[in-house]
């Protein structure tokens, strides 16, 4: 396209929109506008919670909010898209200043004339009573002990020379905004390509189905695990858990069975999938013994051993019992009941939740049916509850933890540094010295090595 | 417990040398800045060792574990980390009203872990996510920031109140330095939280409430260190900026705590 007649407009757009992208203004608008979204986010609560709380009944501007995600902002297409320009922004203007700093970078400093000594910010000029050798000497000792390297340009009367340090640190900004790239660019990654969730196995069980976080769904690994055995290390003389671990087998019997063991602080790693010990519980082995009484005579109409999920019909014939589930710490408004079994009654084409907690055994009477029921005997053991991870971002992550720590060390605690000196000949062999200073940051440190330069050529 | 003990005496020494910087600024006498700065080491030294002590006492007790994990422990130390970095750099910038907010900012936190019901001193067992290494150096690089960025403050609310230029200058880089500071040691903490979190929780970062606050409070620092390149743009602006980051850095400590729920609800 050549022979476009207007391409003044389509250069002028694009060097604006290389502008707009190259500007610290856009940088600060993002790290604010990013700032607050995190601020609303941690105090929006979350979409499961409102939809509970408003029985999947939302009101209009509770969708509207939830159409612009904001229950779930740091997941949202547009924080991910502010967090992507953000990158952008950084690119941009990495490209758009680092030709020049290479230049500084790449460019040993010259010996100065003294016309170009005139023109620092820090300079100083004296007379003293040494020759052109013995400055010169004492110059490059001078440079030494600063620990700069040194450039010279030699004549008899005249004696010009450059030192410097920390060329390379000038270097730091960037290696700190790569570091930050990197962790966009892992974080990013993550999210697209990763999972999180958790899946509970009991001692000598197997699964394979992680149920993944914030209601996203279940998903199958596509390899067993089995918990092989759960343990807890207690406290000496407590009963405060120190510690907790799961045997774990990988495709148990199977050609690549593989196994060990996970840790608090200790993780696993499996096909690319790391598994955590997150936590611990109790479930029901086996069969549940449980009672029927009469309400008014207290009297045992029936015992009956069932399995969690199993129905059984009641003495009266028509009324049907399910036992559902068993909560190791179940709350009821507030109190604790412990143990508890949970279950329905079908009555009537009703169906009434009820509770059943082991350590009170008359608390179904408060249901005011017919009958109440009360758990006997029952089993239980460990589950182990696992934590399961696929994030193919990290090690992108990690380097850039390295990255940002050493970029952001070196660029505010070290800095590039220059001296330049300037040697006249003259009479009575003395000598007249223009020197100057410079350096990128810490510039009142400059006056100081002057008069340090000063008081070396005198001593 | 000795360890209290000692550190309520740290407690009171601070709260002497703040009064008598205090006095300094307001009668701009002299001598009890000196008076101050003597107190403030003092109440450092006493503050260090009772530190240790706990940590003794720990071993004493069988649980053995560096007293780096509840609010009392962490504002113990936030104290440490602001002593001593006023301590270092009180020669080069002795400014009375700075080291009058410093100081107090020391007493207050000292005061309200001795004081306060939420801050229980007792020495307890740690549950076992929090028994790593990381979870130590993750405490105290965040402090050392955050006590840096209280130094920041003082200096960035006496910048709003100074109109003498050379003054302003020196209020400035003293600002700055806090800030860099401070910026360089939130970002380690966060890293090594990250890190931890990784190792014990299986996942560098899930945005709970705290994770999320501290990288806020890294953006608004992050925005000062970037502010500052760009043309017309104000001293007192900076200053207000710091004053921001130093409310997130609080809302972080305390807020998430009382406001918020998540993770990190132990400290
Ligand atoms: C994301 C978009 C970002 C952009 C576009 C950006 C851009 C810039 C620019 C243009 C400079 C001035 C460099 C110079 O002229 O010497 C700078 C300095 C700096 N930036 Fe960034 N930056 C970004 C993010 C970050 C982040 C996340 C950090 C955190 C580590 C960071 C840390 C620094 C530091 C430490 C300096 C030097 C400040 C100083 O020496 O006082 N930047 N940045």
């Amino acid at each position: 396209m050549n022979t476009n007649k207007r391409p003044g407009i389509i250069e002028i757009a694009g060097i604006k929109l290389w502008d707009f992208f190259a500007s610290l203004k856009l940088t600060i608008f993002l790290f604010s506008f990013i700032a607050l979204a995190s601020v609303a986010g941690t105090f929006l609560p979350d979409r499961i919670g409102i939809m509970k709380y408003l029985q999947d009944k939302p009101v209009f501007l509770v969708k509207v909010f939830d159409k612009m995600e904001l229950f779930d902002i740091y997941y949202s297409w547009w924080f991910v898209l502010l967090i992507i320009v953000l990158g952008i922004n950084l690119l941009c203007c990495s490209f758009e200043r680092l030709p020049g700093v290479l230049k500084i970078v790449l460019k040993k400093p010259l010996p100065p004339s003294i016309h170009k000594i005139e023109t620092f910010e820090f300079k100083k000029d004296f007379t003293i009573n040494k020759n052109i050798d013995q400055v010169k000497e004492l110059s490059k000792k001078f440079l030494k002990l600063k620990r700069m390297k040194t450039y010279m340009l030699d004549s008899k009367t005249n004696f010009s020379c450059a030192g410097d340090k920390g060329r390379y640190t000038r270097l730091g900004v960037y290696i700190a905004h790569l570091g930050f790239l990197f962790l966009i660019a892992g974080g990013v990654a993550g999210t697209m390509a990763g999972f999180s969730g958790v899946i509970d196995i009991p001692e000598n069980e197997t699964s394979s189905i992680v149920t993944l976080f914030k209601n996203r769904g279940k998903i199958d690994l596509g390899f067993d695990v089995t918990c092989a055995k759960f343990e807890i290390v207690k406290y000496e003389n407590s009963h405060t858990p120190k510690s907790y671990q799961s045997e774990i087998i990988f495709n148990k019997e199977k050609e690549n069975e593989s196994n060990g063991l996970v840790k608090v602080n200790s993780p696993l790693k499996f096909s690319g999938i790391k598994f955590i010990q997150s936590g611990y519980g109790r479930v029901v082995e086996g069969k549940v013994k449980i009672s029927v009484f009469d309400i008014m005579t207290d009297e045992k109409k029936g015992e009956y051993q069932i399995e969690q999920g199993e129905t059984i019909v009641l003495p009266d014939g028509k009324t049907k019992f399910t036992l559902f589930s068993f909560r190791p710490n179940f709350q009821i408004s507030g109190m604790n009941l412990g143990e508890t079994f949970i279950g329905f009654i079908l009555a009537d084409n009703r169906e009434i939740p009820v509770a059943l907690p082991v350590s009170t055994p008359g608390f179904d009477k408060h249901r005011k049916g017919d009958f109440y029921i009360v758990p006997d005997e029952f089993k239980t053991k460990y589950y182990t509850s696992l934590q399961v991870n696929k994030d193919p971002g990290v090690y992108i992550v990690y380097s850039g933890f390295l990255l940002l720590s050493l970029g952001i060390f070196v660029s505010f605690f070290t800095r590039h540094s220059c001296f330049y000196i300037v040697v006249e000949s003259m009479e009575n062999n003395s000598s007249n010295v223009f020197c100057a200073s410079n350096s990128n940051k810490n510039k009142s440190l400059n006056q100081e090595i002057l008069s340090d330069f000063h008081e070396f050529l005198e001593k | 417990m000795e360890n209290t003990l000692i550190l309520s005496v740290a407690t009171f020494i601070y709260g002497f040398s703040a009064l008598c910087f205090i006095i300094e600024s307001v009668f701009n006498k002299k001598q009890f800045g000196q008076l101050g700065f003597f107190l403030l080491v003092a109440g450092l030294s006493a503050n260090f060792a009772g530190f240790v002590l706990r940590w003794i006492e720990s071993y004493q007790m069988g649980i053995g574990r560096i007293p780096l994990s509840n609010l009392y422990e962490s504002l113990v130390f936030f104290s440490i980390s602001g002593a001593l970095i006023y301590s270092v750099i009180y020669k080069k910038f002795s400014i009375p009203v700075v080291a009058a907010i410093t100081t107090t900012l020391i007493f207050l936190a000292m005061a309200y872990a001795g004081l306060s019901p939420t801050a229980d001193s007792a020495i307890t067992p740690l549950i076992p996510a929090l028994r790593s290494n990381w979870l130590t150096v993750h405490v105290i690089t965040c402090f050392f920031g955050y006590a840096g960025f209280a130094v920041s403050f003082a200096a960035s609310v006496l910048i709003l109140f100074t109109s003498n230029e050379i003054k302003c200058k020196n209020l400035d880089e003293l600002n700055y330095k806090m800030i860099i500071f401070g910026f360089l040691f939130l970002s380690l903490g966060i890293i090594t939280g990250a890190v931890w979190a990784d190792s014990a929780w299986g996942r560098y970062w899930s945005w709970d409430p705290k994770e999320t606050w501290s990288l806020i409070t890294w953006f608004v620092y992050a925005i000062i260190l970037h502010a500052r390149y760009m043309k017309n743009f104000k001293r007192k602006t900076i200053a207000w900026l710091s004053i921001v980051g130093f409310m997130a850095v609080l809302f972080t400590y305390f807020g998430v705590n009382f406001v918020l729920a998540g993770l990190h609800s132990y400290a």
